[in-house]
């Protein structure tokens, strides 16, 4: 029998060709996560509390709300980040509490408790020498799995927001943070950016803001110049949240 | 949205959202048949007289589409757990371009073979039922016929399903018509990718190059599925049209070289013998 002439060299030609575009495309803003160490300066204090309302859409109707509160470690040095979003109408409620370092903001131990229209799932990470522990369930049904740290500084996605506020904001500031994703035990490099400064009009009232970009997950994040450095805006391009400043009040 | 919460096929499917994809896998089907080789189409089409065309060709479509789900559903996305989780526990990096590439290469080692038994099970049904061609010719065994009888509606009822998956998503969550339009173009290259590549390799199996197609199909469908994912973290939304143009350009690609294979294959002796296995 004999063969027939099948497209076989094109089909390989197209892989080649994907082949190199993934190349590029995986080295287009690849960057060593090693650069200059970051120099962090915690500027809250126990007892902050920042409200934001949950807008769907830039000028849309408030649909939630997002709490942040800062406390101190009951015992031993740290930080606990609580943080509280809800949304009654989807229905949507995120709750989760960080214990970081005192100084270096790493994390420590995760509290994390997410309710939906498809039940509720919970989990705490530990973190550890070279790894984090995750204990979950998730519906009923318990999951357990490790993710390997990257070396320092490493932040987790629950407190990635925060954190940012510790950071040496400036014009033209960028860096590569490692963010640890507990909650879908993933990771990745995140390129953060100021791109602008912006003065910004919010519930809470007028502020100089620096914006920042996380490039490549379509979130920005409006920051205060001056000090404690408030969250003024956040916005989630691909869920199309907007959350805006209502109150904020600073600890002791 | 946390780990075990995305189910396999990424979500709820709502009325909507089939129809959109049911009516798109459609439009694309008659498309892709119609650019491919229209003269091919009715040599193939006018050998199809004692069963229904349409019903038979939408019955193949929808087995693609089940067996593309039950792969989904029982291979790829358990698969791709155990990997994901293997490769976080074991690679220190953050880096995408380490991380991405494993659970995006293996959905085309999954998807396509999974198409690809469609098709065999297709052919398999219609040659018992010894369907005849015009002039006594059987259509067993004429690649151009397999890739356009089965591979190519294999595909696009693969990647109707899919179509529906997201479609269901991006008509409850999209603000409003204008943020549809990156979506419905995206999933209808994705449409013609599946229905051009899966008619490739039905074309390739029936003229005795079936495995080393669909092994460069696989690989083809995991570097496309790669390349987006990495533009995506890279880019975010500001680059939705240019993953939009990547996948666009690769299924408009493989779509010409089924067209080039489909019309430069001769007509089938008129013996009524089959012309190949």
């Amino acid at each position: 029998m004999r063969k027939r002439a099948v497209p076989v060299s094109g089909v390989l030609a197209l892989s080649l060709a994907l082949l190199v575009s993934a190349g590029g495309a995986g080295l287009t803003g690849c960057r060593e996560v090693a650069e200059a160490p970051l120099t962090l300066q915690v500027p809250w204090a126990a007892g902050e509390v920042t409200t934001l309302s949950m807008h769907q859409g830039e000028g849309g109707p408030i649909i939630g709300d997002w709490t942040m509160r800062v406390e101190s470690v009951p015992e031993g040095e740290g930080w606990l980040l609580v943080s509280s979003l809800n949304i009654p109408s989807a229905p949507y409620s995120l709750n989760t509490t960080v214990r970081v370092g005192a100084e270096d903001l790493l994390p420590v131990h995760v509290d994390f408790e997410l309710l939906n229209f498809q039940g509720t799932v919970t989990y705490t990470a530990e973190y550890g020498e070279g790894k984090v522990a995750v204990d979950a369930d998730v519906r009923g049904e318990p999951q357990s799995f490790e993710i390997r740290l990257p070396d320092s500084p490493y932040f987790d996605n629950e407190q990635f927001i925060m954190t940012l506020r510790a950071m040496p904001l400036a014009d033209g500031w960028s860096a590569t943070l490692n963010n640890i994703i507990t909650a879908t035990a993933s990771k990745r490099a995140v390129r953060v950016e100021v791109v602008r400064r912006e003065d910004l009009t919010v519930p809470a009232g007028t502020y100089s803001c620096w914006v920042v970009e996380l490039v490549g997950a379509s979130q920005r994040v409006w920051i205060a110049v001056d000090w404690p450095y408030p969250i003024v805006k956040f916005v989630n391009d691909s869920s199309r949240l907007v959350a805006l400043l209502e109150s904020y009040e600073p600890g002791e | 949205m946390t780990l075990l919460e995305a189910g396999p096929l990424g979500g709820r499917l709502t009325i909507s959202g089939f129809l959109a994809g049911a009516v798109m896998g459609v439009a694309v089907l008659s498309l892709l048949w119609w650019i491919i080789d229209r003269a091919a189409w009715r040599r193939v089409a006018g050998g199809v007289e004692k069963l229904p065309t349409g019903v038979a060709i939408g019955a193949v479509a929808l087995l693609g589409g089940i067996l593309f789900a039950l792969a989904l559903i029982w291979i790829q996305h358990p698969l791709q757990m155990v990997l994901r989780l293997w490769i976080v526990a074991t690679v220190a990096s953050t880096n995408p371009v380490l991380l991405l590439l494993p659970t995006a290469v293996l959905s085309g080692i999954v998807q396509e073979p999974a198409k690809l038994l469609a098709v065999l099970i297709a052919r398999a049904q219609c040659r018992r039922r010894e369907i005849p061609g015009r002039e006594g010719r059987r259509l067993a065994g004429d690649p151009a016929a397999d890739a356009l009888l089965y591979g190519v509606p294999v595909g696009i009822g693969a990647g109707a399903l899919e179509a529906a998956m997201t479609l269901s998503h991006a008509l409850a969550m999209a603000p409003s018509a204008g943020a549809l339009l990156p979506v419905f173009v995206e999933r209808a290259s994705a449409l013609v990718f599946h229905g051009s590549l899966t008619g490739l390799v039905a074309y390739a199996w029936s003229a005795g190059r079936g495995w080393l197609v669909l092994v460069i199909a696989a690989l083809t469908h995991g570097l496309l599925n790669y390349v987006v994912v990495l533009l995506s973290t890279r880019l975010g939304l500001g680059g939705v049209w240019l993953i939009e143009a990547v996948v666009a350009a690769v299924a408009v690609a493989l779509m010409l070289l089924l067209r080039r294979a489909v019309a430069r294959q001769p007509q089938p002796p008129e013996t009524g013998r089959p012309t190949s296995r």
